[in-house]
């Protein structure tokens, strides 16, 4: 069996960039792979007409972008889109095709908990907590989630929030996910951001009304302190400490322009986490999305 | 009304005793050929000396390098040095809108019969070039007759000394004819070309009536020039293809590849074809690793349609998910049968990014 597989199109010179996770690509294989890997965020819809574009003009594949063209209505089955897509190129052998194909049938009838689950999943992954954030509260808003499924829910809404530097909001949500589920880990956060936002010891206060062992509250402790060991010896701390060693030094100009740099830095990184596209969160929200609707809207 | 704007195309050709200059008009769809012998009479500067003879005649007619959508050099001695040569001549604004691309006299003749017309190329087709005591003559036969038809041009040489042939000998006519007789019995053609100053003078009789029964001949002086001035317009399809195998000096005959995975099936792709000087074959072609980071190649000698097999392992590369890590796969030639396989890690996008490490491969191919 040969273990190499040969490219189809060209590389692109401008890269395509995913809305719904900001997720750069060059290639036709890059965009395989993304889809596979992503199949939850196409559920109701389809890709926008603007990687047909790319597809065209990017990768200099016409025949495949004629080819999609007459799929891109998201009333038809989506299926034949994503099947047109894979079959283009040798990337996916025809098992594997299927395999996505089979994979994205069950995500399509999973409960729409799961499918808000997910979705919230994709976008954490992908540094895009607002958005996360929207679809886990749409899943606990859901009936007949288990208190397991809640538990987990809100664990990951409370990680959001924690991007967010919401840190009242994600106190409350890892609250919640603990007597939901019971995990010790959601506890531990819990436990964090009280130590973060207070103190040590008004965290270990906080945690006797839970009837933990003395040895959970240890390891706490100890793990807590590895994460700050940790960031301690990050790139950040690091320019932290240079920034405090020029103002000591009163070189109070570098210090202010590397002040700059990094602020200008964490809020570039920020903003992905802050931005919520209005559009995707209607579309990609299952059951809500009607297309139906659309059209009479239309009319 | 103004003029519409028409493509010309350049080839200048360095001989050891001249230099010449052919240009293709497209709106006149006809080449105009310059021919300027060196006051020197040759020698070892023959390319400094050819070159400031284009540059004059550029600079008397107000040509400049613009004018030309492309221009090809050929050379009577195809050595590194002077390659290297020419390129330290040529101008930055040269460098900067063209490629300075070298090609051989046996090429330049192949590129110019590939280019004319099909009945010049479809049968035997020959050149003979008589220089000083030396006849050398390049023959391009087809090989294979199937749909798919494939050419094999060869380059040898004949010392006319040995045939007891001298030129400006009243003899020469009567002894060149009846070698000719003898060589079209071995060699047969069609379409034969005579070039080179040994056919000067007039003294053909006997030679032309018999090259001249049943056969076209042509004699011209500007066969290379031109050859290098047709390459501008467009390659050889057949060589692209490589359906053209060429038999001479400084030739590619291996076809060097990779082998893929097409819906598990084996599947050889090319990446450098035949037909080509080595120094003028560079091909590259983007594969993705799957489960291994092994790379297995193929390399194909045409002369003898014999397949050798190879293959590189990658390593010290990060490791990621299977069809995670693009390779860009650079063949270059250092000699006709020696050169590296250059393999680049391009890693997948911004989601796994490359690290740009380039693993080196040599190669060494059986003649």
């Amino acid at each position: 069996m040969r273990e190499t597989l040969i490219c189809t199109g060209k590389l692109a010179e401008k890269p395509y960039r995913f809305p719904d996770t900001g997720v750069n690509i060059y290639s036709y294989e890059e965009m395989c792979y993304y889809f596979s890997q992503n199949m939850i965020c196409y559920l109701h819809t389809l890709p926008e007409p603007g990687l047909l574009h790319f597809i065209r003009d990017g990768l200099g594949l016409e025949k495949l972008y004629k080819q999609l063209s007459k799929l891109m209505d998201p009333a038809r089955d989506q299926m034949k889109f994503f099947a047109c897509l894979f079959r283009e190129g040798a990337y996916f052998t025809e098992d594997e095709i299927r395999d996505i194909l089979d994979h994205y049938r069950s995500l399509k009838n999973a409960p729409r908990h799961m499918q808000c689950r997910w979705l919230g999943d994709t976008f954490i992954r992908n540094g895009r907590s607002n958005m996360a954030q929207e679809y886990y509260k749409a899943a606990l808003a859901e009936e007949g989630v288990t208190k397991e499924d809640k538990g987990i829910l809100a664990h990951n809404l409370g990680v959001t929030q924690l991007r967010l530097f919401r840190f009242e909001d994600a106190r409350i949500s890892f609250l919640k996910a603990y007597r939901y589920g019971q995990d010790e880990n959601s506890l531990f956060y819990y436990y964090s951001i009280i130590a973060l936002t207070e103190s040590l010891a008004a965290a270990a206060e906080d945690l006797k009304e839970f009837d933990i062992s003395d040895l959970l509250l240890e390891e706490f402790e100890s793990r807590f302190a590895r994460f700050q060991e940790e960031f301690a010896n990050s790139d950040e701390a690091d320019r932290m400490n240079r920034m405090l060693f020029l103002e000591k030094h009163e070189r109070t100009e570098d210090a202010s322009e590397m002040r700059k740099n990094l602020i200008r830095k964490m809020q570039a990184g920020f903003r992905k986490q802050m931005d919520v596209d209005e559009k995707l969160l209607v579309t990609n929200l299952p059951v809500l999305y009607n297309i139906d609707e659309d059209k009479n809207q239309e009319e | 009304m103004d003029n519409l704007a028409t493509r010309k195309y350049a080839g200048i050709d360095f001989g050891l005793k001249s230099v010449q200059f052919s240009v293709y008009d497209e709106a006149k769809t006809e080449i105009a050929e310059e021919s300027f012998p060196l006051p020197s009479g040759g020698g070892q500067d023959y390319v400094e000396e050819g070159f400031s003879l284009i540059e004059k005649y550029m600079e008397v007619n107000e040509f400049s390098w613009e004018d030309y959508s492309d221009v090809n050099f050929s050379m009577e001695v195809c050595t590194e040095e002077n390659r290297r040569t020419l390129a330290s001549l040529l101008p930055a604004s040269f460098k900067d809108r063209f490629r300075v691309n070298v090609i051989t006299h046996f090429r330049a003749f192949v590129e110019y019969v590939f280019h004319q017309e099909k009945v010049m190329w479809d049968r035997n087709t020959l050149l003979l070039e008589y220089v000083g005591d030396k006849l050398n003559y390049i023959l391009i036969d087809q090989i294979r007759r199937s749909k798919q038809k494939a050419y094999r041009a060869s380059l040898k040489s004949l010392d006319l000394k040995e045939q007891e042939i001298e030129a400006g000998s009243p003899e020469l006519d009567l002894k060149f004819s009846k070698l000719m007789k003898r060589f079209l019995v071995k060699n047969p053609a069609n379409i034969i070309f005579l070039t080179g100053e040994g056919f000067d003078g007039n003294w053909m009789k006997k030679t032309l009536n018999y090259l001249c029964a049943g056969r076209r001949v042509f004699l011209g002086q500007n066969l290379y020039a031109n050859g290098a001035c047709l390459l501008g317009i467009s390659t050889i399809p057949l060589m692209d293809d490589g359906m053209i195998l060429m038999d001479g000096p400084d030739m590619v005959c291996h076809t060097i590849g990779v082998i893929t995975s097409d819906a598990g099936k084996a599947k050889y792709t090319t990446v450098t074809s035949i037909g080509q000087e080595w120094y003028n074959t560079k091909g590259s072609v983007d594969v993705i690793l799957d489960k291994s980071q092994r790379v297995e190649f193929f390399f194909h000698n045409t002369r003898e349609n014999e397949i050798e097999g190879a293959s590189c392992e990658i390593k010290d590369i990060p490791k990621r998910p299977p069809k995670t890590t693009r390779v860009r796969v650079s063949v270059n030639f250092t000699s006709a049968f020696e050169g590296v396989i250059l393999l680049e890690d391009l890693g997948f996008g911004e989601m796994y990014p490359g690290t740009g490490k380039i693993t080196v491969f040599p190669f060494q191919l059986i003649s």
